[in-house]
């Protein structure tokens, strides 16, 4: 909504400048989304009245006009063909500057001095006319100033109204807000009924078929009119409501629905067949060719206003080509209807057609402003266009809307905002709203709200009216008093940020990834990427392919994350997310949402530095990491990695995670053939796993075991085994055999090469044995070592280096 | 010459070549010559046994101090040389402590991360309990029971994604789509849980949007305070010290009247500008404020829809743009960077 400043002060004193009605206007409600200040634009720019024209002796296409600008006559060539002697039209003088920037100069076009320019609506800025000259109000006074004729100085304001608003769809709208702020008071435009005698009911007929599309109609008739341009004032009006000024009409319709928001729309009577408005439902296969020469296919779900022939109009959206006012026009038949909300909207939509008129009936408009607003434009249309109005107005309304009463409790009110207003206070802020209070007992007040403020339905709405008017900001500052809130995270929240903080801690940085996904990106990675069987959730609008399904693994995004890293020469990545994927489940309407954590390392890990030249990635740089997360998160729980047989990994490095015997996700390094697919450098560790299985439950506090106090010795063995035999195996089984006192045992050295035989490898481990009850004596240990040699080459073949 | 004259020569004897000795082996070997089993002192001594009782006490102490002052002049010696020593090779270790440390870089978890913990650890602090829920949501909890009515814009699939717009059931209230807000886990928790509630709901959302200030994707915390004498006022003192606590000390906010349909009356907080505090510059388009989340008292007919009766709670909801603040607090010019992934985007913060 377009609100001039000096407009609005025709209705209501405003006792602000613009740069404090705008803040005034913000603080309640009504948000401003631009100001454009206009004039004083055109100085130099003046009436002028032509006093003859001559051909051009040397163009054609020119003419050499005098024209009297009040203190001189100047010659000025010009190249329009609309005017005529005795017209008035905006003249620039030498020096004017246009709104488009150009200045004015005397120039000698083709051997004719020229002493300033006649100009076009589009050349002052004023429209969009620029086929011709603009013609003036004949009234206008030769040599008066542009400026003062066309409103001088104003300042536009683009509001934005919320849309429970409707009723500040228009200027008498914001008036109303600016009187109950500044307790100004307010003009109403003169909509007194007025006519010739004649009643309008001969001059036509109303029906309507469908009340509960069309709760009201009035119709009125003017006669003996004349089409034509409007005049400036009623132009610059239209313009700055952000209408384009199309003829002396349709101009005053306009104005009426910026003035008053109720939108009007005007037939040429003579071509309403039997001068009967039929309001209906269209019939299956109308057409009706709109005032846009559009052919529009109807349905049965919009509304129309029919004559006996067929539709003439759309109803509340747009007119018919047909009964178009045009210059020919002689009487006008004029529509001030009310239509219901849901029907406009529905219709808009369907046929993809929005307008002014369409906007605000689907907002909504007061429904006791049809015959004012109606009564309004025929005195305007008559200072215009002149004709005669008949007398009265076809009014169709079977059921008047009546003023809503509300019943308003003072306590609420003050129970609600946290505030200590008498009865009167509020009565006060109701009342400079308009609306109507009395009291009712001691303790309520009965609200009665005018037809405009339909947004109004619930003592609540109440609430927020005083709340808005007294002044958000006059409202104190309190915190709720309830003692029994307790703030925490849940045990899985504060376990993932846990895990956030020490995957940063580990030099991985965080990335997030889009939730939606290019189902391109998973197709690469094979079938075995996301649950077999399993279809995609696809949106049905996605902004692009590229982002048009719910990820089903973190994977793909962090692969992406990485590529575009590389593709930027950034090569010692370490990324990691946390967050959902989607899976259908069947049967289900919504999706399963399990959390997942993901990781992605390329490059150096940790990176290079003068100390040691850092290590390249690789399977056990991830497997790490997962190692030291699952520790970290659930010391108590037992996991395991087996082999795994994924596609779309290194074949023989991966492995599955296995959690509590469950397996939960997978780590590896990505199938090299896929890392060249992809642009990506070197060996990509990578791994996913999910997280609600690992942090379902707080686990069961530790319990404590005494430190053992009795001294441990350390024992180092080099275990040569065939290359296929698993480390873990070897682990293991000193594990099993020496229980009771292997307080520790780790791999310090895995080797290949010469000094064993080919096909074997050496495994070389450190253990630490300690009894809880005892010191271990030397033979003991010597005991325990001969035991782990014996066990060790009867299960694996193996022999001590 | 008696023993007496032996003991004292012997004496200056010891500590002359101690003082002159060089070396810790030096040193050993004197304390053998003097003081060993076979030393010297030890030599004299045995000479005692021809001493008269009278003779012998005074001889007794005089070997004794002889023995204290050789092994007091042996030890600290001993200590001379075994610190010069330790000296040398400390200065074999100098080094150049302007190079870097074994240190392993430190990560950064995500820009957004850190302002949702933040916004958590404040409202924790008020007693608020963190909640979630599903990211892609049914039309009834996103929009229906936020009383947002059928036609309204925001359904449009011009602003919500949308992944099954006409549910076979024809309900419109099973249509599944992805969450426009953060606004549905209120309905989830008040469905599940009975009042008082004080929770707020961090997560994704979605929206159809993608230019230089909107991401497809973006993240939003929902505020949710339900109890038995909730006001307005106890929403201005709460935003004002999440904004304070948020944005600094020194910051003023102010609200707005506005249009939610799930809240009425219905605010849009404005914080003092971070950049100009208040004078008006580009960044807050001249007003000297920024416009930082919407608020409001839940709408009656959202405490309908889930059981809770509006004559006996009354609450207040609002919802944070978590990108919103990325950019007003740290000047984030385009944040489609934040889900880019660049890690010298991630590293900054």
């Amino acid at each position: 909504m377009r609100l001039s400043y000096s407009w609005l002060s025709e209705y209501v004193d405003i006792p602000w400048d613009p740069k404090e009605l705008i803040d005034k206007l913000t603080m309640s409600g009504t948000e401003i989304e631009g100001v454009e200040e206009i004039g004083p634009r055109l100085h130099s720019i003046v009436v002028g009245e032509i006093l003859s024209i001559e051909p051009h002796p040397n163009a054609d296409k020119l003419a050499v006009c005098r024209t009297d600008v009040g203190n001189e006559q100047l010659t000025i060539v010009c190249g329009a063909k609309n005017m005529a002697v005795g017209d008035k039209v905006p003249v620039a003088l030498v020096g004017a500057k246009l709104p488009n920037g150009v200045v004015i100069k005397q120039a000698n076009l083709r051997g004719v001095d020229s002493f300033g320019m006649m100009c076009s609506e589009i050349e002052l800025g004023l429209g969009d006319d620029a086929v011709g000259l603009m013609i003036l109000d004949p009234s206008a006074a030769v040599g008066q100033n542009l400026d003062e004729i066309m409103g001088g100085q104003d300042t536009l304001i683009e509001c934005e109204i919320t849309p429970n608003r409707a009723d500040c769809m228009s200027m008498i709208g914001l008036a109303r807000e600016v009187a109950a702020l500044s307790s100004a008071k307010l003009h109403y435009p003169d909509v007194h009924a007025f006519g010739d005698g004649r009643p309008a009911d001969d001059a036509c007929q109303v029906d309507i078929n469908n009340p509960q599309h069309c709760p009201r109609y009035v119709a009125k008739v003017i006669e003996d009119i004349k089409i034509g341009p409007s005049p400036t004032w009623l132009k610059d009006k239209v313009i700055k409501a952000g209408f384009r000024p199309i003829n002396n009409i349709v101009d005053v319709t306009n104005l009426i629905a910026a003035e008053l928001g109720q939108p009007l729309h005007a037939f040429d009577y003579d071509k309403v067949q039997d001068h009967h408005i039929i309001v209906r439902l269209a019939k299956d296969r109308e057409t009706i060719k709109t005032l846009d020469d559009v052919e529009r296919a109807l349905d049965q779900d919009m509304l129309v206003i029919a004559d006996p022939s067929g539709p003439i109009a759309i109803a509340g959206v747009m007119g018919g080509a047909h009964t178009e006012v045009v210059e020919e026009t002689t009487a006008v038949l004029l529509e001030s209807a009310h239509f219901e909300p849901a029907s406009i909207s529905r219709t808009s939509r369907r046929l993809g057609l929005v307008s002014e008129a369409s906007i605000r009936f689907e907002r909504g408009v007061d429904p006791n402003i049809c015959l004012a607003a109606c009564d309004r434009a025929m005195r305007l249309i008559q200072e215009v266009a002149g004709g005669t109005v008949r007398s009265g107005a076809v009014d169709v309304y079977p059921k008047p809307i009546e003023p809503r009463r509300l019943e308003l409790r003072i306590e609420r009110v003050n129970d609600y905002l946290g505030t200590r207003l008498s009865g009167s206070d509020m009565a006060a802020i109701l009342n400079s709203l308009e609306l109507e209070t009395t009291p009712s007992g001691d303790t309520a007040i009965s609200v009665t709200i005018p037809t405009f403020r339909f947004d109004l339905e619930r003592e609540v709405d109440l609430i927020e009216e005083i709340a808005r008017i007294y002044g958000y900001n006059e409202i104190e500052s309190t915190l709720p008093r309830s003692g029994k809130k307790v703030g925490f995270r849940t045990h899985l929240q504060g376990q993932v940020k846990q895990l956030k903080e020490m995957l940063a801690a580990a030099g991985l940085d965080e990335a997030l990834t889009y939730s939606f996904i290019d189902p391109e990106s998973l197709t690469r990675l094979g079938p075995d990427i996301h649950r077999d069987g399993l279809a995609l959730i696809s949106l049905e609008n996605p902004i692009s392919a590229d982002m048009s399904v719910m990820r089903p693994t973190l994977v793909a995004g962090l692969l992406q994350a990485l590529a575009l890293n590389n593709s930027r020469d950034l090569t010692d990545i370490g990324l990691f997310e946390i967050g959902r994927v989607f899976l259908p489940q069947p049967d289900r309407l919504l999706p399963e949402e399990p959390l997942k954590a993901a990781i992605v390392i390329s490059g150096k890990y940790p990176e290079a530095s003068w100390i040691d030249g850092g290590r390249d990635v690789d399977f056990y740089a991830v497997k790490g990491l997962v190692e030291s997360i699952l520790e970290m998160l659930r010391p108590d729980a037992d996991y395991q990695f087996h082999s795994s047989g994924l596609g779309w990994l290194h074949p023989s490095r991966q492995a599955e995670v296995v959690f509590g015997g469950e397996s939960i996700g997978f780590i590896g390094e990505l199938h090299p053939e896929l890392c060249s697919r992809l642009d990506l450098r070197g060996r990509i560790g990578i791994t996913e796993f999910d997280l609600n299985s690992v942090l379902t439950s707080p686990h069961s506090a530790v319990a404590f075991k005494d430190v053992i106090k009795h001294p441990g010795i350390a024992m180092d063995m080099a275990v040569v085994i065939d290359k296929e035999i698993p480390a873990s195996k070897v682990i293991d089984l000193i594990e099993v055999s020496t229980r009771n006192i292997l307080r520790d045992i780790r791999v310090f050295d895995v080797y290949e090469g010469e000094q064993i035989s080919s096909g074997k490898k050496s495994v070389a481990v450190s253990l630490f044995l300690q009894a809880e009850d005892r010191t271990l004596t030397e033979s003991e240990v010597q005991q325990e070592r001969t035991k782990l040699v014996k066990v060790l080459n009867q299960q694996l073949g193996a022999e001590i280096r | 010459m008696g023993l007496k004259e032996d003991l004292e020569a012997l004496t200056a004897q010891a500590i002359k070549e101690i003082g002159t000795a060089n070396g810790i082996g030096a040193v050993k070997e004197l304390r053998v010559k003097y003081l060993g089993r076979k030393g010297q002192l030890t030599a004299v001594l045995k000479q005692m046994g021809g001493l008269s009782e009278s003779e012998r006490p005074e001889v007794g102490r005089i070997a004794n101090e002889s023995r204290d002052k050789i092994d007091k002049a042996l030890s600290d010696k001993e200590a001379l040389v075994g610190s010069s020593t330790l000296q040398a090779s400390i200065a074999a270790d100098s080094i150049d402590v302007s190079l870097p440390g074994w240190r392993l870089r430190p990560g950064h978890t995500h820009l957004i991360t850190q302002i949702i913990e933040e916004i958590t650890d404040i409202f924790i602090g008020l007693g608020y309990t963190v909640a979630e829920g599903p990211e892609v949501e049914l039309d009834f909890y996103n929009f229906e029971a936020l009383n947002t009515p059928q036609d309204h814009p925001a359904r449009s699939l011009q602003d919500t994604f949308y992944i099954d717009s006409k549910p076979a059931s024809g309900r419109q209230s099973e249509a599944v789509l992805l969450r426009t807000h953060t606004s549905p886990v209120q309905i989830r928790v008040m469905k599940n849980t009975l009042p008082p509630v004080y929770i707020i709901a961090p997560g994704k959302a979605y929206r159809t949007d993608y230019d230089i200030t909107h991401t497809p994707m973006f993240h939003q915390v929902e505020g949710l305070a339900v109890d038995e004498d909730i006001t307005f006022a106890d929403l201005k003192g709460t935003l004002e010290i999440f904004v304070r606590k948020l944005f600094g000390e020194d910051r003023q906010i102010r609200l707005r009247p506005h249009f939610f349909p799930f809240t009425e009356p219905s605010a849009e907080v404005d914080v003092s500008c971070v950049l100009c505090n208040g004078s008006g510059c580009r960044a807050c388009k001249g007003s000297g404020w920024l416009e930082i989340l919407g608020a409001g008292m839940v709408d009656p007919n959202v405490f309908k829809h889930v059981g809770y009766d509006p004559e006996k709670v009354r609450g207040f909801a609002f919802g944070v743009g978590v990108e919103r603040v990325a950019m007003l607090r740290h000047g984030l010019t385009d944040i489609r960077m934040l889900f880019e992934n660049d890690v010298r985007f991630l590293r900054q913060f």
